[in-house]
């Protein structure tokens, strides 16, 4: 035991005095985090909106005033007809289009009823979809402002959204981003080390002592995981900081996850490295595997909606399981007890990555 | 006693038999020699016996230890400073030694006493506290040697210690070499240079994988009719078919 923290101190001090990595310590946690959550946002804002108002009385100038104060839409132009509207959606200067019909104001007083024509533009599936949606949302509020619709009648649907009221996308991306983060950390700076001494040749000096392999590896897990501790710290700071999130569970049961996540991570990282040769090897391995670890963990698309077999195969993805973690004890205050499933399967990527770096670091050849 | 043994020892790379069937023994407290040209085998042969290569096939025992079973066994009973430079550049000097000092178990106490120790017999006393990779590079050989044996090993594997370096560094090198000897490490080193095969006890010559002549440097010479090594030394050598 006394060895290892004579091993300690080694990688203390060369981490210490390495010009790159303090720095991407904490510039990496401050970046992600200020800039991912804006990028990777699914809220479709500033859609471009070309109004055909064919009534020219005061409801549809309400409606079109209030279209344009929903703070979705710009509008591109107001079309004479239908055909300029579909022009203004032909040449991308439009996403979608209203028609408001001659007599609009006329039958909605006398019959209680008009008719809208909706027309989007489906390239873009998502934005074609939230546009007619929030459109169709528009009218129905205007709807019952007016006094007509369904609002009013005995059948109307009403929705609450649970944990995330505001149906903020931001709350639901940040704790997920920490998670990207911890990753990114863990798994790539591990999978660098061991093959930088490697290609430095100083692995053969101690590949030549008595030292035991797990030992070794250990002197080298221990840094990363208290590295992965300050940024997971740093990380939380800035959610709150910039985003005023505060997890509604408890820090104890997000730093037990971090903690048994960090080690799988770091020990993902060590197996990459102690199979490689070189760096690049490291780095092309540590970065397709994380990849797609990425994309099929539901950080960035819901794992409901992917095909039955990737579903399937996200199961083998420890990203997955801590994102959701995150974002349960994050938003919804989740227990330890609730999350018990996950931890098992944590804890076993844990022993599965570091036991295959143990067996794939061979002192000898 | 052998502190070395080797029977038939080979190491085979696919097609390319790197070793070939070498079976030789080294005495204890013996400084041994160990030639070759360029790809004649000799540090595939000395990573064999460091534990650091599994031999293809043949026996061999270093400090009493099998290659095969007790690799980390014999760990523990050598040092080895292997052809390039693998202290670790972006620590100091102390703390190179005490990193491996402390992984051979050395005491706190002795770890102190010996950097203290190595620092004054190295001439290093105000290099201590700098990084290891702003040292010259005949520094750092001696300083390798000396971490190389800080554990008072039965032997010390040396892989080309003085490539590179000077002839008053190389000089200094071998009185290091010289003080192990007498405190009873055996010495196994490889080595290009032709003058420094004759401090050694006995030398043996590699060609091509397979050792072809094992004596003392004088018995050599007379064998082979030679003024110096460097005439045994060509007259074996050119027989060799592999190329660089």
């Amino acid at each position: 035991m006394k060895i290892l923290l004579y091993l300690l101190e080694k990688e203390c001090k060369q981490i210490k005095r390495d010009r790159f990595l303090p720095k991407v310590i904490f510039i990496i946690p401050v970046l992600q985090l200020a800039i991912l959550p804006f990028a990777a946002n699914f809220e479709i804002r500033n859609i471009n909106i070309s109004i055909v108002d064919n009534d020219h009385s005061v409801y549809s100038q309400r409606l079109t005033e209030k279209i344009r104060s929903s703070g979705y839409f710009k509008l591109s132009d107001i079309s004479l007809n239908y055909e300029d509207g579909l022009a203004s959606i032909e040449n991308d200067k439009s996403d979608i289009l209203i028609e408001i019909p001659v007599n609009f104001e006329k039958d909605l007083g006398k019959e209680g009823e008009a008719r809208v024509l909706i027309a989007a533009n489906a390239i873009n599936g998502t934005k074609g979809g939230l546009g007619s949606s929030y459109l169709s949302g528009i009218i129905q509020d205007f709807n019952s402002e007016l006094g007509y619709g369904f609002s009013q009648a005995a059948g109307g649907i009403a929705s609450k959204y649970l944990y995330n009221p505001r149906l903020n996308y931001k709350n639901y991306m940040v704790p997920g981003i920490m998670v990207f983060l911890l990753t990114l950390i863990g798994g790539f700076l591990s999978a660098l080390n061991i093959v930088s001494e490697k290609e430095k040749g100083t692995i053969e000096q101690i590949n030549v002592t008595p030292l035991s392999k797990s030992l070794f590896l250990l002197s080298k897990l221990i840094p990363f995981w208290i590295i992965g501790f300050i940024l997971l710290t740093i990380g939380i700071f800035i959610a709150w900081l910039l985003y005023g999130l505060i997890p509604v569970g408890s820090f104890g049961v997000i730093y037990l996850f971090a903690a048994i996540y960090l080690i799988a991570f770091t020990g993902f990282g060590l197996a990459i490295s102690s199979i490689s040769s070189n760096q690049q090897q490291a780095m092309f391995t540590a970065f397709f595997f994380i990849i797609i670890f990425a994309l099929m963990s539901g950080l960035f698309t819901p794992i409901s909606s992917m095909p039955e077999w990737a579903q399937w195969l996200t199961l083998f993805n420890p990203l997955r399981y801590f994102i959701d973690v995150m974002r349960m004890v994050y938003l919804k205050g989740s227990l330890l007890s609730d999350l018990s499933v996950h931890f098992f399967v944590i804890c076993l990527f844990a022993i599965f990555f570091n036991v295959l770096a143990v067996i794939g670091y061979r002192k000898s050849n | 006693m052998h502190v070395i043994e080797t029977d038939k020892l080979t190491k085979r790379f696919g097609n390319f038999t790197a070793v070939d069937r070498i079976s030789f023994r080294v005495e204890s407290g013996e400084i041994f020699g160990f030639l070759g040209a360029n790809g004649a085998g000799k540090t595939t042969a000395m990573r064999m016996l460091c534990g650091l290569s599994v031999p293809t096939s043949g026996k061999a025992t270093v400090a009493g230890y099998d290659v095969y079973k007790k690799s980390e066994q014999i760990k523990k009973h050598i040092g080895y400073m292997s052809q390039k430079f693998s202290l670790y550049a972006d620590l100091k000097v102390w703390e190179n030694i005490r990193l491996f000092g402390g992984i051979y178990g050395l005491s706190e106490k002795r770890l102190a006493d010996k950097t203290d120790e190595l620092l004054h017999t190295l001439n290093l006393e105000n290099e201590r506290n700098a990084l290891v990779g702003s040292l010259p590079l005949g520094w750092k050989q001696k300083l390798a040697f000396s971490v190389a044996i800080i554990h008072e090993p039965a032997i010390v594997f040396l892989d080309e210690p003085t490539g590179g370096v000077d002839p008053v560094t190389r000089r200094q090198f071998w009185e290091l070499i010289y003080d192990a000897s007498a405190r009873g490490i055996t010495v196994f080193a490889t080595t290009h240079y032709m003058d420094e095969a004759e401090y050694c006890n006995r030398v043996s010559i590699m060609v091509d994988g397979r050792i072809e002549a094992l004596d003392k440097p004088s018995v050599l010479k007379e064998t082979y009719h030679a003024e110096n090594m460097n005439e045994v030394f060509r007259s074996l050598a050119k027989k060799a078919t592999r190329g660089e």
